[in-house]
């Protein structure tokens, strides 16, 4: 997304609430300029009073760029547990005590049945997760298998992975196979990231979505709001993921894993979540803001108002080592709000 | 700068969200024998097993009968 230098003056601290969201409005609908970062933390200390203005600006600015359909997804564990990385919000870590059993890799005629199952629904990604740091030659021929099962047998969905950090020529073959887009979350804030984290680093997860744009696959990269950052942090971290321009930014919420340092962790409250979500449609304007794991905890009965704040994508039905809720919720939802759902854009 | 709780989040409605989050675990571990299970949750659905108790079943399956 191209950043176009601001036309307005820098909107004063002392600005009316009203004033500071006129501004953003001029400059995403009018002028398709972005907000500045000092722009986006003003915005984001406006009051309670009004979240629901800001609210409407976003969804405003997510059908000015996205359109008004909705694209649905669903995420499979291609191997689940025994991840040797200490990421520490994640069940699936060997360095935790947690419940989560490792498995091996997922039989293919499983995942097939889930494709289709998806495919089903109508949803039309697919994306097949591994807990690993990487892929190994075992495991890269196992993936490559998967994507190309799933594009021969389920054409109406496209297929994603996510396979850790990766070299380039693991990117360049998983494009070469069809993988339509590869996931890997920058999960949390630069700043904020050694808190989290100590078996890699922050650039190393960036370094792989920088790959993942040189191989020609779509980019898909989020991470975790309620890792213990600051509000100013979410707001780092949201140019932080703008800067890579991906193509879909999944929205996770922080639903803490017994075991995990994280274990205990103060769930984000639903109306700061609907503040976040709206602040990364403002800051990334024409991206798919996709909702991820932990919506269900987070936003309770506002799931529907994330859908009117910027929201444009969902994961449906269940996620890696949790439930969901029923699709058929889901679904219920978006016709309550009217809002279409998308085919795929192409058939592969 | 808003506060991170909500005001009008009350210990009754984080028990709520707790229970919601309690509604959407799977059993982790065997009724059986106590070990962990090996769980492979698919977008709709998921299966569960206990590697023990199998490999228990499958031995008691091929010993000769008394």
């Amino acid at each position: 997304m191209s950043q176009q230098p601001a036309s307005s003056t820098l909107v004063e601290p002392a600005a009316e609430p009203a004033e500071i969201l006129r501004i953003a409005e001029r400059r995403l609908l009018e002028e398709r300029g972005r907000i500045t970062q000092e722009e986006a933390l003003l915005i984001q200390q406006l009051p309670d009073d009004q979240l629901t203005h800001l609210a409407d600006l976003a969804h405003r600015v997510r059908v000015d760029y996205c359109g008004e359909e909705i694209s649905l997804g669903s995420i499979i564990s291609g191997k689940t547990g025994g991840c040797p990385e200490d990421c520490n919000f994640c069940s699936q870590s060997t360095t935790f005590g947690t419940e989560v059993a490792p498995t091996g890799l997922i039989p293919y005629d499983q995942l097939l049945a889930a494709a289709k199952a998806t495919a089903e629904t109508g949803a039309t990604e697919f994306c097949i997760i591994y807990a690993v740091r990487g892929p190994d030659e075992r495991l890269m021929e196992h993936v490559l298998e998967c994507v190309r099962l799933v594009r021969e047998n389920v054409p109406t969905v496209e297929v994603a992975c996510s396979v850790g950090l990766l070299t380039q020529d693991q990117a360049d073959a998983m494009a070469a196979a069809g993988a339509h887009r590869y996931n890997h979350n920058l999960e949390a804030p630069r700043s904020h990231f050694d808190k989290i984290c100590s078996t890699h680093k922050w650039e190393d997860r960036r370094r792989t979505c920088e790959m993942v744009k040189a191989a020609g696959m779509e980019l898909c990269t989020g991470g975790i709001i309620g890792l213990g950052e600051t509000s100013e942090q979410r707001i780092e971290f949201a140019f932080q993921l703008a800067e890579l321009e991906p193509d879909e930014v999944p929205m996770n919420f922080l639903n803490p894993r017994a075991g995990t340092p994280l274990g205990e962790q103060e769930l984000v409250s639903p109306t700061e979540a609907i503040r976040t979500i709206a602040l990364f449609r403002l800051i990334m304007p024409a991206a798919k803001l996709r909702y991820a794991g932990g919506r269900e905890v987070t936003l309770g009965d506002l799931q529907a108002m994330g859908l009117k704040s910027g929201i444009n994508a969902m994961i449906t039905g269940n996620y890696l080592t949790t439930l969901g809720r029923g699709v058929n919720d889901d679904l219920l939802m978006l016709d309550d709000l009217q809002m279409p759902i998308n085919a795929i854009s192409k058939v592969m | 700068m808003p506060d991170e709780q909500s005001q009008v989040t009350g210990d009754g409605v984080r028990d709520e969200r707790l229970a919601v989050r309690d509604a959407l675990e799977v059993e982790r571990r065997c009724p059986d024998c106590g070990a962990k299970l090996t769980v492979q949750i698919l977008p709709h659905g998921y299966e569960s097993h206990c590697t023990p108790c199998q490999r228990r079943a499958r031995f008691e399956k091929s010993e000769p009968g008394e």
